[in-house]
This record gives C-alpha cells, sequence and structure tokens, in this order.
C-alpha cells in the first residue's frame, strides 16, 4: 500500500518543512492528511507570513487528531548538512523535488520538477540519500508515500570562509532543528537550513521576513514600521513610521518597492502601508552604505520585495478589524507555473467616525493584481499593478451669530502603478533581470472658508521607470553586477495657492493673502549606470561600487559620480570586520524646484557615508552586528526667508536654499536571535549625534536628534499561541521650548495678536519615552477556513510618554502633547480554501 | 466617549483619546495685558512725524520706553535660517525714540538710516545688497517695514513688552488707521445697543456711560458699519511684492476684530469679514469689561475698551461701573 500523499515543502538550502499542501489524496484520506500536515508543522504560504502555526506542544496535539483519522504522513527525523553549489542555483531559487519514501522512511526515489543542473542534482541526491524520515502510517502500520518537496535557494554567492549565516548548514546530531525561516513550524523538520547573507555592496543590511514583519507588536502588523525598532532609526512622534535614519531628515530614506521608489507609504488617517503585509515577501533595512544598485537617498534604504502567497489550489484570505477589511485571492494555474493573485482592502472609517463627528470624511481603499509566469526554471515573468485612494474632508463651522459661515479642506491622494519583471538565468554565470514601472499619481489639496479666498492644488504626476541588471560571474572569487537604472517623472501642479511672505512682511491677523495661480509642468529625469564588482580572496571580501548619477530637473542638470566600497575581513570563524564608505546623491524633492514658487536651482543633497563594524555569529541562532557610523551631509535643501535679486533687480524670494550642512554619528548595535523553534527577536540600541551647521560655525543639534534609542523585540510560538513584546525607550527629541511662566521672554505682536518668546532653538529635550506593546496571536481552524484572532495592546502600562508641547496663548503655562495610551486593537485573519 | 474618541484618534491620527491641556482662553483678560499698539500714521514718509501709543489693560502703567529698529521678521514675517528666535528689537541697530506713555517718530532720520546703513540692510534683508533704485522702487511702491517696539513697567513692575510694524515710504495714497470701534449690541427682544469712542483708549456707551446690558443674555455684537454699506468703509487699496518678485497692485485691507473680556463671553476671539459677527454672553452680576481690537490687515490698528454693566431681573441691584 502507498499513501500517495504528494505534499509540497519548504526548503532552504537543503531544506526545510513547511508548508505542506496537500495536492492530492488517495485513500479517502483527506482529514488525517490535513491533520498530518499540522503534525508536520506545515502551514499554507499564508501561515508562512502572517499566521505561524505551532510549535511541537501544538503539533502534538494534532497528531492526535489525525491518528484519529487513520493515517499518519512521514516526518522528518534526520537531515545532514547540504551544500548547495551557488552557481547551480536555478533562477527563482527553488527546486521542487517528489520523493518516494519507504517503509522504513528512506529516500527511495527522487523526481526533479524542477530542471536543475546535473552538479545540483547530484548535490541533491547524495544529501536526500542521507535523510530519515518516520515514516507514513496507516493505523499504526508503516507505509510507503510520496512527497512533494521545495527547495528554496538564496542566490548569493558562496563565501570563501565561513559567513555570518552558514552556506554550509550543519545539523547538530541529534540536537535542536535550526533554521532562519519565518515560520515556526519549520522547525518540525529538524533541519537546518540557512543562508543569511547581506548583498556585498552593503555595509549593513537587516532582513525581516514573515512572521518578523508581521508580528511585531504595536505596529499592527506593518512590515515598514517595523523598521522603527532596528537600530540606526531615531523615534518617529506617535511612531507614525516616518523615519530619521543615522540623523538624516525624513526625506532622505528611500522607500524601494521591487527596486522602485514608492509614491506613498500609508495611508491618511495613521492608516496602514499601502501595500498589504501578505504580499510582502521581504524586507531589507539598509540604514546607510547601500549597495550601487540603489540610488537618489542621502541616507537610509527600506527596500520591499513583493511576492504572491505560494500556494496549491484556489486561496481566498481576508482579515477584518475595527477599521477596516481586506481580501486576498489567489488562483494558480497552469499546473503551478502560473498564480493570479488579487487583494483589495477598504477601510470603513464612513460607518465609525459619524458616530462621533459629522465634520470629518476619511475612507481609503487599495487594490493589487499579480500575475507570476514562469516559462522554464530559468525564465519568469511577472505583473504586478497596485493602487490606492485616499481621501479626508472636514469641513468645520466658522464665526458666530448671524455672520457665521463655514470652512472646509480636504486632501486625495490616488496612484496606479504598473511594475512589469522578467528574469532571466540562461547560465549559472549569468543573469539578467529587467523591470518597469509606469502610472500616475494625483495628490489635490484645497481649502475654503467663507468669504475668503479658496485655495486648491492638484499635483499629477507621471512616473517610468526601468531597471536592467546583468549579473556575471566572471570567474572563481569575481563577480559583477552592472546595471541601470532610470525614472523620468512629469508632475503638473496646478491650482491657486497663496501668495505666502509677500513684501513687506507685515503679519496679518486675519491672514488673507492672495493668491497666485500656479500652472507649472515640471520633468525630472534620473539616470544611473552603475556596476559593482565583488572579489573573494579569503579571508577577504571586497566590493567596489560605481554609480553614475545623471539628473535633470527644473533648471538643474547634475552629474554625480558616486563610488562605494565595503571591505568585509573574515577575522575568525565568527567575526567579520566591515569597513565601508561611499556618496551618495538625492534630487530636491519636487515641491521645492517649482519654478513658480520655489528655487529651480537647487542643487542635489549629498551625503558621504563611513562605517566600521564588527558582525559576530554567537552559538543558538544568536548574532551581533555593531557599527560605528560618520555621514557628512552637504548641499542639503533648507526652507529660507533670504531674498534673493530677480533678473530684473526685483525683490524675490525662493522659499528653499541648498546651503545646509551637518553631521551625524554613532554607534549601533543590534543583538538578534533569528527565528528558530518559534522564538525570534532582537534588541537593538543606537547612541548618535546628528547637527546641522549654522552660519559662523555654530552647530545646532538637529531637530529629531535622539541620543539613546532602545528597542526590544520578542515573539514566540507556544501551542496555537503567539506571544509578542515590545519595549521602545528613546531620548526626547529636542524642541524649542517657548514656556515663559513669569513672561519675561514673551513679546506681544500686536500686528498679528500673537505671542512670540524669544528661546533657544532646540534648547530642551521632550522626557525620555518608553512604551511596552504586546501582541498575541491565536490561531484557528474550522473545516476549510484556518486563521487568527490577536491582540495587540499599545502602551500596556500607559506610560504618560509626551510627543511635544502645548502652551497657553501667552506661553504663561505648558502642557505635554501626551502620545498614545493604553490601546487594544483586536482583529481577525482567516484564510478559506 | 473616551473609547469613541479612540476610534477617531485611530482614524484621523490626532490625540482624541488623551487628555489635553485645559488652557484659558485668549480673549480673557484675567490680568494685565498689552493688548495694542497704535502707530498714527501706520505708514508715513520723510517729513512726516508718527504718534505712538498703546493700550494696557487691567494696569496701571508706570513708564514706557519705546525702541525703533529693523527686525528678522520684518522682511517676510519668517526669520532667515541661523537666526536666533528673536521677537522685537535686539539693541544692536536700534533707532532711539522718546519715552513716555506716547512717542513720536520723526521719519527722516529714520529713512535716511535705513538707505545708508548696511547693518540696517544685513538685518532686514538678511545681507542681500539692494541698488538704491530698487530701494527707492520698495520705498514708493509698497513701503519699508522696521518694527516699533514698546516696553512698558505696570505697577507690580512687571514688563510688558509689544511690538508692530511701521511702514516707511514715499507712496501715495499711505495706508491710515480703521475708524475707531464702534459696535452693535442687538438682544434677542430687538434692543440695539451702541457705543462711541471717548479718546485715549475708551469707548463708552451712547449714552457716554457703560453699556447696559441684560444679564445673561446673549448678544450679537456686529461692527457698526456706516448707513448703506455692506463693508468697513476705511478699508484702503495698498500694493505688494509676491514671492516671484511681481508688484501686486490694488490689494485690499480686509477688517479684522479681536475681542476681549473680562468674563470670557464673547463665542469667538477674533473674527474677519465678512464673518464679521460675534456673539456676547453678559454676567450675570458684575461690572466686567471689553476690549475691541480693529485691524486692517496692513499694520493699521484701531482699540478701546468699554466697561458692561449687567442689567435686568436677575441683577437686582445694579452694578456701579463707574470707578472702575
Amino acid at each position: 500500500m502507498v499513501i500517495d500523499v504528494v505534499r509540497l515543502c519548504h526548503f532552504r538550502a537543503g531544506f526545510r518543512g513547511r508548508c505542506c499542501e496537500p495536492a492530492r489524496t488517495r485513500g479517502g484520506l483527506l482529514a488525517g492528511v490535513l491533520g498530518a500536515c499540522l503534525v508536520l508543522g506545515c502551514s499554507s504560504p499564508a501561515w508562512a507570513q502572517g499566521m505561524p502555526t505551532g510549535d511541537v506542544g501544538e503539533r502534538g496535539a494534532v497528531a492526535a487528531d489525525a491518528g484519529q483519522g487513520g493515517a499518519i504522513p512521514p516526518t522528518l527525523l534526520r537531515s545532514i548538512p547540504v551544500q548547495v553549489p551557488v552557481d547551480d542555483v536555478p533562477a527563482g531559487g527553488e527546486v521542487l523535488l517528489v520523493l518516494t519514501l519507504d517503509r522504513t522512511g528512506r529516500v527511495s526515489q527522487v523526481v526533479f520538477e524542477t530542471l536543475v543542473t546535473p552538479r545540483l542534482a547530484q548535490v541533491v541526491r547524495r544529501a536526500l540519500a542521507d535523510f530519515v524520515f518516520a515514516p507514513a502510517q496507516v493505523k499504526g502500520a508503516p507505509v510507503s508515500a510520496k512527497v512533494r518537496f521545495r527547495m528554496d535557494v538564496e542566490t548569493q554567492e558562496p563565501p570563501p570562509v565561513r559567513q555570518r549565516g552558514p552556506s554550509s548548514v550543519v545539523a547538530p546530531a541529534g540536537g535542536p532543528v535550526v533554521t532562519d525561516e519565518e515560520d515556526g513550524a519549520a522547525a518540525a523538520f529538524g533541519a537546518q537550513a540557512r543562508i543569511v547573507r547581506r548583498k556585498p555592496g552593503a555595509a549593513t543590511q537587516v532582513k525581516l521576513r514573515g512572521a518578523e514583519l508581521s508580528h511585531i507588536p504595536g505596529t499592527f502588523g506593518e512590515p515598514l514600521r517595523v523598521v522603527a525598532t532596528l537600530p540606526g532609526v531615531a523615534r518617529s512622534p506617535f511612531g507614525f513610521g516616518f523615519y530619521v535614519v543615522r540623523g538624516a531628515s525624513f526625506e532622505n530614506t528611500g522607500f524601494f518597492l521591487d527596486g522602485f521608489a514608492v509614491p506613498i507609504l500609508y495611508h491618511l488617517g495613521a492608516g496602514p502601508a499601502v501595500l498589504p503585509s501578505r504580499l510582502v515577501d521581504q524586507l531589507d533595512f539598509y540604514p546607510g552604505g547601500y549597495p550601487v544598485e540603489f540610488g537618489r537617498y542621502t541616507a537610509g534604504v527600506i527596500s520591499l520585495s513583493t511576492k504572491a502567497p505560494r500556494v496549491e489550489g484556489p486561496q481566498l484570505e481576508f482579515e477584518l478589524d475595527f477599521l477596516r477589511a481586506s481580501a486576498l485571492a489567489v488562483l494558480p494555474f497552469a499546473g503551478g507555473k502560473g498564480q493570479l493573485a488579487i487583494g483589495a482592502r477598504r477601510s470603513y472609517y464612513e460607518l465609525i467616525v459619524p458616530l462621533f463627528t459629522d465634520a470629518v470624511t476619511l475612507s481609503y481603499l487599495d487594490y493589487q493584481l499579480r500575475l507570476d509566469y514562469a516559462f522554464s526554471s530559468r525564465f519568469r515573468a511577472s505583473v504586478f499593478v497596485f493602487g490606492s485612494r485616499d481621501q479626508l474632508d472636514i469641513e468645520l463651522s466658522t464665526g458666530a451669530g448671524d455672520t457665521a459661515g463655514s470652512s472646509a479642506s480636504g486632501v486625495k491622494y490616488a496612484f496606479d502603478q504598473a511594475l512589469v519583471s522578467l528574469e532571466w538565468k540562461p547560465s549559472e554565470r549569468l543573469g539578467l533581470k529587467w523591470s518597469a514601472i509606469f502610472g500616475p499619481t494625483d495628490l489635490a489639496l484645497g481649502s475654503a472658508s467663507t468669504g475668503s479666498s479658496a485655495f486648491g492644488l492638484d499635483m499629477v504626476g507621471l512616473r517610468l521607470g526601468q531597471r536592467l541588471a546583468l549579473h556575471l560571474g566572471l570567474a572563481d572569487g569575481w563577480s559583477t553586477t552592472v546595471g541601470v537604472h532610470y525614472n523620468v517623472y512629469r508632475y503638473e501642479p496646478q491650482g491657486d495657492v497663496p501668495s505666502l511672505r509677500e513684501f513687506p512682511g507685515v503679519p496679518s491677523a486675519g491672514n488673507d493673502p492672495a493668491v497666485l495661480t500656479v500652472e507649472d509642468r515640471l520633468w525630472e529625469l534620473a539616470a544611473a549606470p552603475y556596476l559593482e564588482s565583488v572579489f573573494r580572496f579569503a579571508p577577504l571580501e571586497w566590493t567596489v561600487g560605481l554609480r553614475l548619477e545623471y539628473l535633470r530637473y527644473a533648471l538643474v542638470e547634475s552629474w554625480s559620480l558616486d563610488p562605494r566600497t565595503v571591505l568585509r575581513l573574515h577575522l575568525a570563524q565568527p567575526l567579520v570586520l566591515k569597513l565601508s564608505t561611499g556618496l551618495f546623491t538625492q534630487p530636491p524633492l519636487p515641491y521645492q524646484i517649482s519654478v513658480d514658487v520655489a528655487n529651480p536651482e537647487l542643487k542635489p543633497n549629498r551625503s558621504w557615508q563611513s562605517t566600521v563594524g564588527l558582525e559576530w555569529e554567537l552559538p543558538a541562532a544568536f548574532e551581533v552586528d555593531t557599527s560605528v557610523f560618520y555621514n557628512r551631509m552637504w548641499q542639503l535643501t533648507r526652507g529660507s526667508s533670504q531674498p534673493v535679486l530677480a533678473d530684473d533687480g526685483s525683490i524675490a524670494q525662493n522659499f528653499f536654499d541648498d546651503d545646509g550642512q551637518g553631521q551625524a554619528y554613532g554607534l549601533e548595535v543590534l543583538l538578534r536571535r533569528q527565528l528558530e523553534q518559534g522564538l525570534f527577536g532582537w534588541v537593538s540600541y543606537t547612541l548618535s549625534r546628528s547637527e546641522r551647521f549654522l552660519s559662523g560655525g555654530a552647530h545646532q543639534v538637529f531637530f529629531y536628534d535622539q541620543t539613546h534609542v532602545l528597542n526590544f523585540a520578542l515573539s514566540y510560538v507556544l501551542g496555537k499561541f503567539r506571544f509578542g513584546a515590545r519595549f521602545t525607550m528613546a531620548t526626547g527629541r529636542p524642541v524649542t521650548d517657548l514656556y515663559d511662566p513669569a513672561g519675561e521672554r514673551t513679546v506681544f505682536d500686536v500686528d498679528d495678536q500673537s505671542y512670540e518668546t524669544n528661546a533657544q532653538p532646540y534648547g530642551v529635550r521632550l522626557p525620555t519615552f518608553h512604551q511596552l506593546d504586546l501582541r498575541v496571536d491565536r490561531n484557528f481552524s474550522w473545516g476549510p477556513l484556518e486563521g487568527s484572532v490577536y491582540l495587540d495592546v499599545l502602551n500596556v502600562y500607559n506610560a504618560p510618554n509626551s510627543e511635544g508641547y502645548q502652551y497657553s496663548f501667552d506661553h504663561t503655562q505648558r502642557g505635554r502633547l501626551p502620545g498614545f495610551p493604553l490601546l487594544p486593537t483586536l482583529g481577525v485573519r482567516g484564510v478559506l480554501r | 466617549m473616551r473609547l469613541g474618541a479612540c476610534f477617531l484618534l485611530l482614524g484621523l491620527g490626532g490625540a482624541a483619546c488623551v487628555e489635553l491641556p485645559d488652557f484659558p482662553s485668549a480673549q480673557e483678560v484675567a490680568g494685565p495685558r498689552l493688548l495694542a499698539l497704535v502707530a498714527e500714521p501706520p505708514e508715513a514718509g520723510p517729513g512726516q512725524q508718527v504718534q505712538l501709543s498703546l493700550l494696557v489693560a487691567e494696569a496701571d502703567v508706570l513708564e514706557v520706553s519705546w525702541r525703533l529698529c529693523p527686525g528678522f521678521y520684518t522682511f517676510s514675517g519668517m526669520q532667515y535660517q541661523d537666526a536666533p528666535t528673536v521677537e522685537g528689537c535686539s539693541g544692536s541697530v536700534d533707532f532711539p525714540l522718546p519715552d513716555g506713555l506716547q512717542s513720536v517718530v520723526d521719519v527722516s532720520p529714520v529713512v535716511e538710516q535705513l538707505l545708508t546703513d548696511e547693518a540696517w540692510q544685513t538685518e532686514v534683508l538678511g545681507g542681500l545688497e539692494l541698488s538704491e533704485d530698487a530701494l527707492a522702487l520698495i520705498l514708493a511702491e509698497v513701503g519699508f517695514p522696521v518694527v516699533i517696539e514698546a516696553r512698558a513697567r505696570i505697577a507690580d513692575g512687571r514688563i510688558l513688552v509689544g511690538i508692530k510694524r511701521l511702514l516707511l515710504s514715499f507712496r501715495y495714497g499711505q495706508n491710515t488707521n480703521p475708524d475707531q470701534p464702534a459696535f452693535v449690541f442687538s438682544t434677542r427682544t430687538g434692543l440695539d445697543v451702541g457705543m462711541t469712542y471717548q479718546g485715549s483708549f475708551e469707548c463708552a456707551g451712547s449714552d457716554g456711560g457703560p453699556l447696559r446690558l441684560p444679564a445673561g443674555e446673549t448678544v450679537e455684537v456686529a461692527p457698526d458699519l456706516r448707513p448703506n454699506m455692506t463693508e468697513e468703509s476705511w478699508l484702503e487699496y495698498y500694493n505688494v511684492i509676491d514671492p516671484r518678485g511681481a508688484l501686486l497692485e490694488g490689494r485690499k485691507e480686509r477688517a479684522h476684530y479681536a475681542f476681549y473680556s473680562t468674563n470670557n463671553g464673547f463665542a469667538e476671539d477674533e473674527t474677519l469679514s465678512p464673518l464679521r459677527n460675534n456673539q456676547y454672553t453678559v454676567a450675570t452680576a458684575g461690572c466686567h469689561r471689553l476690549w475691541f481690537i480693529v485691524q486692517d490687515g496692513h499694520g493699521g490698528l484701531s482699540a478701546c475698551g468699554v466697561d458692561v454693566e449687567p442689567v435686568g431681573a436677575s441683577t437686582p441691584d445694579p452694578v456701579d461701573c463707574v470707578g472702575r
């Protein structure tokens, strides 16, 4: 008797045992197979990222159920080290196998569903021959079984010596399971399989996947918000997720989606990210010194890689909470070669907000459509169309008595983007990837009030971007990537804007500026060929990158040659010394270069970033990453009221200048436990100082400088529960304190009926911030429906944090702007198969 | 409700479900306050003199020192980079003015200093060197603002500091101050109570005494426009240079009203035409005082204070405001 339990299990550089989906069963054993899938700690891909299943305890519990079904599928008992030649890694990095296991649990037959090189096939067969499974059982008797496995292989090349995260995997004999995978259930297979290597051109890279992205308390399941817990990141007010990385301003850190900068990150109203976490496969955070394939940001880069959940059959997922609902349907076709995913998310603020106020209308939705198709093991394509709609309107009554009126203001944001990607790997030493993005954006702002001029600005944008990268394995120990990345933006701001900062500057209490009509068309071309070579001569790995950044916008045409290099020296087996330095260029923001109302001659921002650090791999999946960094910044765009002479000799204003300068330096420490046996977490600490230079040589602390930032994040699976905790402590940011209880420094400005206080700019700091967030997820399964209920509690002990100060009209009284109080959120996620 | 506000918080990203400080209203005069500085006229050129005076509420002013200076904020209302957060005169390039409850500016030497003193130009324009022609054009078309600062020492020893701008110009049709405050208080019973300006920042009811308004009642407060006028008759036109360097001619002033009271009785702290009206809830007992600041949005200002005596059934013993 043979149980044909064709299953899909997941390997990584060897294998890992998760994600077992029964493709077909025989012998009426569906119930048993479903149970057995859980016995193995399997989960659907959906679980892999969002709803992990349990640990040993949970598996044991389900095994009993499976036994009642009469069949128990095979369980992996022993694995051996697997050395995967990186040159043989197939396109897409995965190998599908169908294994036949005999009654003793030995692999008796291996069928490759993926086309692989003979060398890879040989390595895999040799390894599998030594794998030992507990055989499948029917009514207690061992039987043969077929199992489908999927092997995921990272596409990095093997290091000359053991790196942080070995490519050669060693499973401790009889020891605990080791895996870096995001799913605690992976531990069920007892396989150690891990390749976690940084991009060679990155000085520091933190890679997050799966549960690490969606189960950190206080982040509401948003991968982008997890970045706030990483080293080098200062805390943003209310934790809204706009990051000050290594002392640079918000706009100097870029957010990339599959290689392209995204037009907007979050929905309005403290909403979630515009891309649901289920479509995020991996997040890479580079706090600085990022590889030359990225550019146009002078601080860090946050790079999201998208991927539809991997399924064996049609699947419907949904998620509900108090504020929104989302659904994602995934449909495989062509025998698994292709997959279609359609998702949408819609808020229902309009059902809730009117309970408390009629003045506010808020709504958002986003949608995603993704098509993936693998023409062969070496050629695959994907099309990803996604978009978002946000609208916020506020209408208030104004005035009193017989002349009362109203005021209305609103903001609307929409974008649609289509991202096409082709990946071709004709040989093991040659890889080619092309991707393009195209789509419009539209940002509209407006305000009107009775008796006043109406203002409104509609900024319509259109972007075309392309990337082409050619990877060449030129020789042993030498690989090169050549690529080009360009974007063409067209912005068309149109509307009526207030004529702020007229001359003479007599402040008006009524503030009724004239109307300036703006009808501009801005083009921005950013093109950058780049080249990166990696040389590996044990114990040294040297990466040299060069990015030639061509920028053309407004009245500026600029060439920047940005060399970057990273040196990694393997001092000892677990210890790596790293050094990096490089130049970075970033164009000004569109609104800063408007010919009509800004400064079209702004030069690009520049920075020079350098780091020295150590990486140290510790036992039990712990690792330490430290960096000392120094960033010098110049040509920074800054607000200015410095008047200038117009061409005709008249006096005008530019609003922005490009002579800002500054520096940031500090120490970062990350102690991280990779996900293993359902447990992952990290402690990050940043000691830093960020300053801006004033004319005359004085240094002024940057307004988001935070001397100490400490984060602790932990997540652990226990049975059907996943528990998480996050603790944050950060030095208060500097503020200009206007508090003047005796009125000694305060002046009454009669012209605009306001009080102004002479105060040292950013002379005091807010109190130290500290907050503990907890989260618990509880999995459930009702027939074809699986899911989890979660409770995310913000600020568990209700710490009275201050996000700023507020003042009485004359500044003689001061109160704090409180942070989030204790705030629970309840939600449910589900998967219907 | 708090939970509900938390939902709103999530929706709006605000701080709705947390306790915000409860500060006193800006309109409530609970102690000595400097409320107004008046330059008469608010725009002047060489050969003219400008009279300066100030209105301080609820305090006896012992002495006042006056200064005139260029100011960091005088160009655009915003500071340029690196400037300390300084309002008023820094003392480095001040122009001396006579001390006293009132003062006077002789404009001619001030203009001469502006045209010849680089330190002044640096202060005002952030180091930008303007040609004499450009400066002359500014003086001829839009006016050059300088800061007037008053430091008033009151009986309890404190010093109250206020600033306002004075426009220096050769312009034809220079700006003038608004008419003195005049409001009509209308009750639900159809009673209209007017007020008149008495001089020295003092207003009174039509009969020369305090305003007598029905106790506890909310009354409509409307600027007293001239007959058959739909807006203030004193609104004027002026020119500005917009941020692009273009001369915008014919900008019209807009009336702005600021309201102060000792009983926090106004519905709005300030109003702006055409939503110029306000509402005032009369106290049920006791004599209260109101102040009105009328501005044209271009440096022109008039102001006065008036006593309010609640009358009616709820105040069987009328309060005598005389002697306040």
